[in-house]
């Protein structure tokens, strides 16, 4: 699976690929944790230039399948992953899949702030720099482009090369979606990216997501499901690994064929 | 226990018609009082200890401190005099055989060479090797190696010695030693003469690094253990290699937490006795012209004195070595204090290892 982990794609076919938002299919995906499924066959597409909330009671799989579409189950020893997931016309699974572009074409953002313990600055411009899209001159610019996308600048401009864990826990997170954005990927995994996080910075972040739609595709686990409500363009329902419905969230909230979807929304299960 | 007690002040006054609530801090029974003897005793043992000694070895020094003077520091001759004469020399009223002079200078150049020679040699050594445990090796292997970075640490310091001086040392001075002495037309510190059997400071430096290795290797282990995962998949999500994850987000972690590791390391080089006694020559009247020569440290020539300095009939040499002890015991707390302090000046960088797991 690791094969092509540590080769360094031409800034070449960086730069070609950049730019442009891909769906993400996944097709039959079975994960197991030893002997354990924690996701059971599922096919799903999620469109692009849209937000697809998933939801599910806790232990449902949300997380798993979104840490398949980048292939961060690499690093947990013991768990399998079979079945297709493309990204555009890139098989993430291939084996002539360049991890390193992959991921970079595939941004997610933490249930938690996880700042690098580096400068601020740093902090956005350093994977750019890694992966060769900008130089170290340029990236200067890049890091206060992304800044401000974030709506951070501001806050930040005066203090760009003291530490992050200085800033507030939302500013945090907020650093955390620059650093991930500066990469310019096509999609976005968010994994319950606003839980830790006041109401203020949750409405901040879900009206930047809604901007950042007309470029990205969005795939968003919540289990606030107002949030789902007030962002989501189509919800994917998870229950014990298996994907129960995935409709439009208007139908998925008011008219939703499965009875388990119904039972979910109204607050009867999960 | 202030906060305790202040707390238990506090309450009465809330309600003054109610009795007085028992306070816990003053009810105590039997088993209570026992318990506080036994702690107190308890903790001030370690405190009590360190000061007790240092106070033996001034009293003890005194004699010497008085001797030597300034010699002490300056002198490179170090000689107990003539022990099978009943001569003497009288100096700062404080009487010696003849001509003994007790100058540390050697043994003072000798302890730091080899102690920071050593840890410049173990700190690269001990952190790269564990990163490349934890991060290249699969865990099984990982388990399998650290169980030799275990034994390493368990092995006698007079084992290190002996393997030193009949194997290492010997073998250093034929194969290795006449490469290395080549840069000596550039660098003059590696200058030649090289003692045929290798004894001296770079062979001493050496071992002595070997040893210090298990202690720093066990502490980084455990602090890259401590590095958030949360952190580490931030970077991977980002596509980083591994090499740049450890870069940027491992290392800066554990940075603060190998400095400390590397002055536990010092501490264990700067007192290594036997080891250092077998190995570096042991040389008590010259300072090293090059990392070749022979040398001493403080505590080898504690070792390696004390027998004749218990035949000194004035009993001026057992006072020159609780001055050296007691110089050895400074150093160890400077270093000990000095460490703690950068830590501590680190620590307020604001660096939250093990925040967001």
């Amino acid at each position: 699976m690791t094969a092509g982990y540590l080769s360094i794609p031409t800034t070449a076919t960086a730069q070609k690929e950049r730019s442009s938002s891909a769906a993400v299919r996944v097709r039959g995906l079975s994960v197991k944790l030893a002997s354990r499924t924690l996701i059971d066959d599922v096919s799903v597409t999620f469109p692009e230039k849209r937000i697809t909330a998933i939801v599910g009671p806790t232990g449902c799989g949300k997380t798993t399948l979104l840490r398949s579409i980048n292939r961060m189950h690499d690093h947990s020893p013991g768990i399998t992953v079979s079945g297709d997931i493309t990204v555009g016309d890139t098989h993430v699974y291939g084996a002539t899949t360049h991890l390193r572009e992959l991921r970079r074409r595939v941004g997610m953002l933490f249930q938690r702030a996880n700042p690098f313990p580096q400068s601020i600055e740093d902090n956005v411009g350093i994977a750019p720099r890694a992966h060769g899209m900008v130089s170290r001159r340029q990236s200067r610019e890049l890091v206060e482009q992304q800044l401000i996308e974030v709506g951070l600048w501001e806050a930040v401009k005066d203090r760009l090369s003291s530490s992050p864990f200085t800033l507030s826990g939302g500013q945090q997170q907020l650093l955390c979606l620059a650093r991930t954005l500066a990469l310019s990927p096509e999609v976005l995994l968010l994994d319950e990216p606003t839980s830790a996080l006041d109401p203020g910075t949750t409405e901040h972040i879900e009206a930047l997501l809604k901007r950042l739609r007309e470029r990205m595709t969005i795939l968003i686990v919540t289990h606030n499901l107002s949030q789902a409500l007030r962002i989501s363009d189509e919800v994917a329902f998870f229950m014990a690994g298996k994907l129960v419905e995935h409709a439009t969230s208007n139908t998925f909230f008011h008219e939703a064929a499965d009875q388990r979807s119904r039972d979910y929304v109204s607050g009867r299960v999960g | 226990m202030a906060v305790i007690e202040a707390d238990a002040g506090g309450t009465p006054a809330a309600g003054a018609a109610t009795p007085p609530r028992p306070s816990l801090a003053t009810e105590m029974t039997r088993g209570d009082r026992i318990l506080k003897v036994v702690a107190t005793v308890a903790a001030a043992i370690p405190g009590g200890l360190v000061a007790f000694l240092a106070a033996i070895m001034l009293v003890t020094a005194l004699p010497a401190i008085i001797f030597n003077g300034t010699n002490f520091f300056t002198g490179t001759v170090f000689s107990l005099g003539h022990l099978y004469t009943t001569n003497t020399v009288t100096h700062n009223g404080e009487v010696a055989p003849s001509g003994a002079s007790y100058g540390a200078l050697s043994f003072i150049i000798g302890t730091f060479s080899t102690s920071v020679i050593a840890l410049l040699l173990a700190i690269p050594v001990s952190v790269g090797g564990v990163l490349m445990l934890t991060e290249w090796f699969p865990r099984r292997i990982q388990g399998f190696l650290s169980i030799f970075l275990e034994l390493l640490a368990g092995i006698p310091s007079v084992v290190f010695g002996l393997w030193g001086i009949t194997i290492f040392a010997p073998y250093m001075a034929q194969h290795v030693y006449p490469a290395l002495s080549h840069i000596g037309t550039v660098i003059p510190w590696f200058k030649g003469p090289i003692i045929q059997d290798g004894e001296g400071l770079l062979s001493a430096a050496l071992v002595l690094g070997i040893m210090v290795i298990p202690i720093i290797a066990s502490t980084t282990r455990e602090l890259v253990r401590q590095v958030p995962v949360l952190a580490r998949e931030g970077a991977l999500a980002l596509g980083m290699t591994r090499y740049e994850m450890v870069r940027t987000v491992v290392i800066p972690y554990i940075r603060r937490g190998i400095f400390a590791a590397s002055l536990l390391g010092w501490g264990r080089a700067l007192g290594e006795t036997i080891a250092v006694l077998l190995i570096s020559g042991n040389a008590l009247n010259s300072l090293p012209h090059s990392i070749f020569s022979p040398i001493s440290t403080i505590a080898a020539t504690i070792a390696s004195v004390l027998d004749g300095a218990l035949t000194d009939f004035t009993g001026m040499g057992i006072h020159a070595l609780a001055e050296l002890g007691l110089l050895l015991l400074i150093i160890s707390l400077i270093t000990n204090f000095a460490g703690r302090l950068v830590v501590r000046r680190l620590a307020s960088g604001a660096l939250p290892v093990g925040r967001g797991v």
